[in-house]
């Protein structure tokens, strides 16, 4: 009777483990590696070659360094000022407030320019509205294809 | 391995030429051809190097490199038809379309005859195991990983793999009984 997945012994285990015919029979069919195959794939190589670990623990070292720093100053200010933690706390919020809000402003104020600026370019021109609309298809595709290109190079990567 | 990581690209030809040998065999098992096994061989080579920086200590090389070469073997069996003759050298390499499996010093007519057959019923002794096996004997015997290298890549248990491997081979013994015996 032939032995199933479940009903191996250890035994018949130890000894599927040994060297044995079968073995030396398929390590006769291996077949050998083509000369010269180690310099092929050397010469195939990338020139730009994959930056080592060690550039990149160095690069987030920095970072690391830097924000390290930023603390450090920022313990130094809240530790020798006469306001209050809660002080230091109101003004940041109303510095990010105030970033905000000038940063909506600009958007707001580049969107109006920009939508004039068409404005002034298409006239009521026919022409001109035909070649803007090629534009924004062409702007489209080029975005489409360089989507596909970075799922495309996502697949091989995850391979 | 270590060393290619630490800022030593140049020392990725020692890695290859560790490895050649296990992922051509292992290639040459699923695609059947020896040309295209050292093709897709290099390109595996490639894309592992490619990907370095992405390597995750924590598992083993080799297995790593298997679970690229493994995939870049389905996409090409599925890109293209596979010629099916596993055991002739392709006129283009040798001229003689002699065997390569059986280089042993003995060249009489008789026993290169008998080495041709013996090859092409081995082959075939592998192509004609059920997928799960041959494919376990394949990463066993060609790619020559262990056990528990084996269950790593698979994502299997080793005793599912050790009692999968010891069926697959034997039926590979039943198959082969005459070769066996000699």
């Amino acid at each position: 009777m032939k032995p199933t997945d479940l009903d191996l012994t250890p035994g018949q285990r130890e000894a599927d483990d040994t060297p044995d015919a079968l073995d030396r029979l398929l390590a006769e069919v291996r077949v050998p590696v083509r000369e010269g195959f180690t310099r092929q794939v050397m010469s195939r190589l990338p020139e730009s070659r994959t930056p080592p670990r060690r550039v990149v623990s160095r690069e987030w070292a920095v970072a690391a360094g830097l924000a390290a720093v930023l603390v450090a100053v920022a313990a130094v200010l809240l530790a020798g000022g006469d306001g209050t933690g809660a002080d230091v706390a109101a003004s940041v919020v109303d510095l990010i407030a105030a970033t905000l809000a000038a940063g909506a402003g600009f958007l707001a104020a580049s969107w109006r320019g920009l939508g004039e600026t068409i404005g002034a370019a298409l006239d009521g021109s026919v022409t001109a509205l035909a070649a803007l609309g090629l534009a924004a298809l062409a702007a489209n595709g080029l975005l489409f294809l360089l989507l596909r290109r970075r799922r495309a190079e996502r697949t091989v990567d995850k391979s | 391995m270590a060393a290619v990581l630490a800022g030593h690209p140049e020392r990725y030809e020692e890695l290859v030429a560790r490895y050649q040998g296990r992922v051509v065999n292992y290639l040459y098992r699923i695609l059947h051809s020896l040309d295209d096994a050292h093709d897709l061989a290099q390109e595996v080579f490639l894309r592992v190097f490619r990907a370095l920086d992405r390597y995750d200590s924590q598992f083993k090389f080799s297995t790593w490199l298997f679970r690229v070469a493994q995939n870049a073997a389905i996409d090409s069996v599925r890109k293209r038809r596979v010629h099916l003759v596993s055991m002739e050298r392709p006129e283009s390499e040798s001229g003689d379309g002699g065997s390569f499996e059986f280089p042993s010093g003995d060249r009489g007519p008789y026993a290169t005859l008998r080495n041709l057959e013996r090859g092409k019923a081995i082959g075939a002794a592998i192509d004609e195991l059920p997928g799960e096996y041959r494919e376990l004997i394949q990463l066993r015997h060609f790619a020559e990983l262990s056990y528990g290298e084996i269950a790593e890549l698979k994502g299997m248990p080793l005793g599912t793999v050790k009692n999968k491997l010891f069926r697959g081979r034997q039926m590979l013994k039943e198959r082969l009984a005459d070769f066996l015996t000699d």
